[in-house]
């Protein structure tokens, strides 16, 4: 996969959560499976952390790629988002490219169609 | 089985978890999973999901592995690595058995790989030592040392209530 002697990071994916009004960064809510040692089962646990939103247009409700960071830029932020991995309202479809909404891909003409007579009735 | 309830409830046996076999190389950081409900092309990684979603997280403690349901037409699996690089497998009318297989044969630690850690995780484990997980309990057991005071009794010079407390040993 990766070349010998490549530096491996800290990769983890979370939803962001809200951005800081201070700071350009953002809360990002990680979810981990956690093995509960009696029932032997997993079990969804969420942890937030703070990641440095670089010059990336992300929003509430984004999933996010974030990578660790060596040293805090901003106070408590660890973390730095490297990729919008599902924008909200906006999930695009990996395989094909195509954006889609929920299990329906978007037909772009139609929809470029629909934006052209919205913007005709509004002015 | 007791609290053995719910569905396929061999899944939560330590000997089921323990027999995962998708070991992730150390560059593997997160796994995500996307797949739909009630989608007959997704089947197959439904049921990638039910039955070795829980192997794959006992084997890979540090890996995250999420699952997303119905974001998107097709069920595809992302792995996400160290040096930043993605690899994206569609799982489009796969069936479990051939979708582990194939994220065996790309991300995963091959047979000989994991039989030689297991050997030297097995050298670690010190024939020397004595106690309750080891061979022998106590030094006792082995001939030639003192002789469990259980059996046989210590010399009076040897036993802490005549040293400390100054009895006289010779009665």
């Amino acid at each position: 996969m990766s070349q010998a002697g490549v530096a491996h990071s800290f990769y983890r994916i979370g939803q962001l959560v809200r951005r800081s009004s201070f700071y350009p960064s953002a809360k990002i809510k990680v979810s981990r499976m956690k093995l509960d040692k009696y029932l032997l089962m997993y079990f969804a646990e969420s942890k937030h952390c703070w990641a440095e939103t670089k010059d990336l247009k992300c929003d509430v409700g984004d999933i996010v790629l974030i990578k660790a960071m060596n040293q805090e830029t901003y106070p408590r932020t660890t973390f730095e988002i490297v990729d919008v991995i599902f924008k909200e309202g906006e999930v695009r479809d990996p395989i094909t490219g195509r954006r889609c909404r929920s299990r329906q891909f978007i037909d772009e003409t139609k929809r470029a169609e629909e934006q052209k007579k919205i913007s005709e009735i509004t002015g | 089985m007791p609290f053995m309830k719910g569905r396929a409830p061999v899944r939560r046996t330590l000997e089921y978890l323990n027999k995962g076999k998708l070991v992730f190389r150390e560059s593997v950081k997160v796994m995500t999973i996307n797949f739909n409900t009630n989608q007959e092309a997704s089947r197959g990684a439904h049921e990638f999901i039910f039955w070795h979603l829980p192997q794959i997280q006992f084997k890979n403690p540090n890996v995250q592995i999420l699952s997303f349901r119905n974001m998107t037409p097709s069920p595809f699996i992302q792995l996400f690595f160290g040096d930043g690089k993605r690899l994206l497998v569609d799982v489009d009318s796969r069936s479990r058995y051939d979708i582990l297989s194939h994220i065996r044969k790309i991300a995963g630690k091959p047979d000989d790989v994991l039989q030689a850690e297991e050997l030297t995780q097995q050298e670690k484990l010190n024939p020397g030592n004595f106690g309750s997980k080891c061979n022998r309990w106590c030094i006792c057991e082995v001939p030639g040392q003192i002789p469990c005071p259980s059996i046989a009794p210590l010399p009076k010079q040897m036993r802490g209530k005549y040293i400390f407390k100054k009895r006289p040993i010779e009665d």
